[in-house]
């Protein structure tokens, strides 16, 4: 229940509505809709799936204050009548919200109870039908009454009939509010108004703003307060599909040269050394580490966790940040690092709120400028890999990836020498890259075997078991195919049942040290008739000739191999999911970012 | 401006789809079009001369690498134009490829190869001309270009490949079309066999006649002459970090994030792009373009040579009139020294001056000697203390 955005200014609201809900739209696309004050009173479209379902209607024409949203369903299914906004009962208030309100279902009974008629299944109705019951408050009245009603989480626009005045709430979820001579906006994130706006200000839990075209007051508790106005600047971007069918692999395909952009000037390799500029690094040592995320997110956590560790001596561990509950007090050697591409991923940023509090120091990982995870830790780092529109992670991955190998180095730099090869391999990796790129066709050829199955299997071991993971996602995200991630040495254990010559199994076994167990696992899988697909990196005709394909990978630093291995899985799985016709670059039921517990 | 009556052309069509066999040893990666010349492609030559015409409106015919060059224009916003691609699978002929974007033509548009450098001024002369129209030059060599016999500024006949000097006008492949040409190309590959048929059918084409600038690169040693033109206009400017005691002399161009260490002795018009590290006590003289994430390791010395991304150029080396391929890595005490060459190209010997013709993710090992005129396969690996001559083939090992 995830993007909201409101205008109130001179211009017609309704186109502007539109395009700042595309750029809401990683926050999901199971339906939309926007309400306008005008003449009508509320005027209403909705429509069930992406934005540009609403272009195909005929516009709101008249109108100069509004409120629009896009869902992903958590409280009602995704259907046209659960799609915000939602109306009291006489159409004159109109609500858009982002967030969980827990105590809704005792609410709605009361509500219906005094006789307030539903038209949806969603947790948000109630709160344009307690405004409602309270409207002889005065409009900001009513609404500061029934948020004492609500339990859980909201980011909330309020918008009625016949008036330019926006009324905005915040308690959990994110809302700021740009701000403009004649017109203002309120949005879940400062990207989708930048277009229009470059002075916002960020509302704080508990805040309430009163926001029409020329003035914008907030409150807190029943007093005025101020908030203070952040400039904040545009990152160039580039939209467009530059040829490519599906924006998944155009971003796949910007993985070199995103790559070397990371790199450049954070290595110095005549006093061998890697910076990053930032002054937590300078406080002192920390004794430990864990490094938290969501989806692909915590995958790249786990192989920063193998980096980190096997540089430094120093407790590292990766964590599912949606497991993060609790956390014990710390101090400021204990450092958090959390890792989310959107910046705005709601388990992420209430760990980094938890490990804030306990007195960690923080460090967001993040590839959006502006966004909440850079207003909750000690200090950011932006992983520069443009903006990303596929919904499955590509290039965010492996930037992800790249920025947590150079906190490593910077970090726990390795005695001189060994810290030169590493920084050498380094800089040969973009180009590494780019000739994985150029295994298309036989990646194609692997893609289109997998497509007819209904699971497979990604077995792999140390650092590598994280790509495998990865991958996994990706073929479950795009190519809908039940792919799961095993480690070599427990196939014994257990899933060696499943195998069977209808079950692919993709290894992989690049000659490191875990090469001997990776090679006496794909023994036990041969011999249980599964299909095997490995991919190494270093030509081995006994291996060729006891598997059914062979993917030879350049050859890098074990500690390396990982990236080079994602984007070429990434290519299986784009392949697959082509082979099937799949909606690639927004694939059912999922959002970008999950902004609700 | 605008002089005639016909509105003024606003779409081009961008042949972008070959590889560049002549060019060969250095286009097993990319295609011509985006081989880098003062640390830009080609082709982007190309768009800022059609950006400064006002043409923004660009199609782009790609083939063969073509993912490299969608990668790196995108859809053409980081330029102010948008940019359209077609593809062209198997590269047949400049018609062939031509064919290829009819349904995106507009009525009238412009047609380049996108693999020539060429000036503003050039295409504001085709511009003004008629709508069918070829853009001739008498300012290059002709025995490596087609060329067109005209008479009274009309281009009476197109020969690709002429015997003797069978004009003095060079055919620049830039042409002014209109969507007639697409009923010629059904029967003809070649664009120029189409436009002969043309004018056998009554048409007229004007010959544009320049002076203006426009340059391609028919040997890959003609990269050099080309970074030099392009060179001869940068600005010098450090956005990176020049350690003290380093000199730097006429423009020189220092990117984002690189580092020049100390004693370095730079002679504009050189550039250095992203991220590089050069030096302590390093020599470049004019001339020479650096790439992205480049490594110039202490006391080696370069004089007009085209170093590609993320070269690693060991320590008391020795390098003139030399090409590197990307991702090439070298150790100490290489010496690519230039002179009069015979080169084989593609069993034609061809003399010219010039150092080595190294291609990307080649691996030199230590005191390695590349006689002029060496020419370095894709991928190649050369073992320590080795002189190398003549053309060493892709993914080889010299042991």
């Amino acid at each position: 229940m995830c993007g909201i955005v409101g205008y109130t200014g001179l211009k017609t609201a309704y186109p502007l509505l539109l395009e700042a809900l595309e750029r809401l739209e990683y926050r999901g696309y199971d339906s939309c809709g926007i309400a306008i004050s005008n003449s009508t009173g509320v005027a209403l479209l909705k429509q069930f799936g992406f934005v540009e379902n609403l272009k195909t209607m005929p516009p709101i024409e008249e109108g100069g204050s509004g409120i629009g949203h896009t869902r992903w369903a958590t409280v009602g299914s995704p259907t046209e009548e659960n799609a915000h906004p939602h109306v009291d009962c006489n159409g004159q208030i109109a609500i858009v919200h982002n967030g969980d309100i827990t105590n809704y279902l005792s609410l709605r009974e009361k509500l219906m109870g005094q006789g307030h008629i539903f038209s949806s299944d969603t947790d948000s109705e109630v709160i344009v039908h307690l405004i409602e019951n309270y409207a002889s408050e005065g409009q900001m009245g009513s609404i500061v009454r029934a948020l004492k009603d609500l339990e859980g989480s909201y980011a909330l626009v309020v918008l009625f009939a016949d008036s330019d005045l926006l009324i905005a709430a915040r308690m959990g979820s994110p809302l700021v509010i740009g701000l403009s001579p004649t017109e203002n906006f309120v949005a879940s994130d400062v990207p989708a108004i930048i277009e229009f706006t470059d002075q916002v200000l960020y509302l704080e839990d508990g805040d309430v703003a009163a926001v029409t075209p020329n003035e914008v007051r907030v409150f807190q508790n029943g007093d005025s307060i101020t908030r203070t106005v952040h400039h904040v600047s545009k990152q160039p971007e580039e939209r467009g599909l530059a040829g490519y069918e599906h924006y998944f692999l155009k971003e796949i395909h910007q993985q070199p040269k995103m790559i070397r952009d990371s790199l450049a000037g954070h290595m110095s390799s005549i006093d061998p050394s890697v910076t990053l500029g930032l002054e937590l690094f300078n406080e002192g040592k920390f004794d430990h580490i864990f490094i938290a995320g969501c989806g692909s997110a915590y995958h790249a956590s786990l192989i920063g966790e193998h980096f980190l560790s096997e540089l430094g001596a120093v407790n590292t561990s990766a964590r599912i940040a949606s497991e993060i509950s609790h956390m014990r007090p710390g101090d400021k050697a204990h450092l958090g690092i959390f890792v989310t591409q959107s910046g705005e991923t709601a388990d992420t940023l209430h760990a980094a709120r938890l490990a804030h509090e306990a007195g960690y120091s923080t460090l967001g990982l993040t590839n959006t400028h502006n966004s909440s995870i850079s207003r909750i830790t000690d200090q950011t780092i932006y992983t520069e890999a443009g903006l990303e529109i596929s919904v499955a992670a590509s290039k965010t991955f492996t930037s992800q990836l790249i920025d947590l190998f150079l906190i490593g180095l910077q970090l726990f730099p390795p005695p001189i020498n060994r810290l030169h090869d590493l920084m050498t391999e380094l800089r040969l990796l973009p180009s590494k890259a780019q000739q994985v790129l150029g295994l298309q066709p036989q990646l194609d050829s692997i893609g289109k075997k997998l497509a007819p199955h209904t699971s497979a299997y990604l077995v792999a071991k140390g650092i590598n078991y994280p790509v495998a993971l990865e991958a996994s996602l990706k073929l479950k995200e795009l190519a809908y195919l039940h792919a799961e991630a095993l480690v070599a040495g427990e196939l014994k254990h257990g899933p060696l049942a499943l195998l069977t010559h209808e079950t692919p199994v993709i290894v992989l076994a690049p000659k490191d040290d875990t090469y001997p167990r990776v090679l006496q696992a794909i023994r036990e899988m041969r011999a249980r008739g599964a299909p095997t697909i490995v991919f190494t990196d270093s030509h081995d005709e006994y291996l060729a000739s006891i598997v059914d394909d062979i993917v030879y990978l350049p050859t890098t630093e074990p500690h390396f191999f990982p990236i080079l291995a994602t984007i070429a899985l990434q290519l299986v799985a784009y392949n697959c999911a082509r082979a099937k016709s799949l909606s690639i670059d927004r694939p059912r039921n999922l959002a970008k970012s999950v902004t609700v517990f | 401006m605008n002089s005639g009556q016909q509105p003024r052309v606003t779409q081009a069509i961008i042949l972008a789809a070959g590889r560049g066999e002549r060019l060969s040893v250095l286009t097993a990666l990319r295609p011509k079009v985006m081989l880098p010349v003062g640390n830009k492609p080609i082709i982007e030559f190309v768009i800022e001369a059609l950006a400064a015409n006002g043409i923004r409106d660009i199609v782009l015919v790609v083939g063969y690498q073509r993912e490299m060059v969608q990668d790196y224009l995108g859809s053409g916003e980081r330029m102010g134009v948008t940019l359209q691609y077609v593809v062209q699978e198997n590269q047949l002929g400049t018609g062939h490829a031509l064919d290829a974007a009819q349904e995106t033509a507009a009525q009238h548009f412009l047609v380049l190869p996108g693999d020539n450098i060429i000036s503003a001024a050039a295409i504001g002369e085709l511009v003004r001309s008629t709508e069918n129209a070829i853009l001739v030059t008498d300012q290059a060599r002709g025995d490596q270009h087609g060329v067109v016999e005209v008479e009274n500024d009309i281009a009476t006949n197109l020969v690709e490949t002429p015997e003797e000097q069978a004009s003095p006008w060079i055919n620049t492949g830039v042409y002014s079309l209109t969507q007639e040409i697409f009923s010629y190309l059904s029967e003809e590959l070649s664009l120029p066999d189409a436009i002969n048929k043309m004018i056998k059918d009554g048409n007229q084409f004007s010959a544009c006649k320049t002076t203006a600038d426009w340059w391609d690169a028919v040997y890959p040693w003609d990269l050099l002459r080309l970074n030099g033109l392009a060179l001869s206009s940068i600005k010098g400017e450090c956005s990176g970090q020049c350690e003290p005691g380093v000199t730097l002399k006429g423009e020189v161009r220092i990117e984002r994030g690189s580092v020049v260490r100390s004693n370095s002795y730079i002679v504009g018009p050189v550039i250095i792009g992203e991220g590089c590290e050069v030096g302590p006590g390093v020599v470049i003289f004019p001339y020479t373009s650096i790439g992205n994430n480049v490594v110039i390791e202490a006391y080696s010395q370069l004089r007009n040579c085209i170093v590609g991304d993320s070269v690693q150029i060991g320590s008391h080396s020795h390098l003139t009139d030399t090409i590197i391929g990307e991702s090439t890595s070298m150790g100490p005490f290489l010496s690519a020294m230039s002179d009069n060459a015979n080169m084989n190209m593609n069993g034609i010997y061809v003399e010219a001056r010039c150092g080595s013709l190294i291609s990307a993710n080649v691996r030199i090992g230590t005191r390695v000697t590349l006689r002029p005129g060496t020419m370095i396969g894709h991928g190649a690996d050369i073992s320590d203390m080795k002189l190398i001559q003549d053309a060493i083939p892709e993914s080889s090992r010299v042991l």
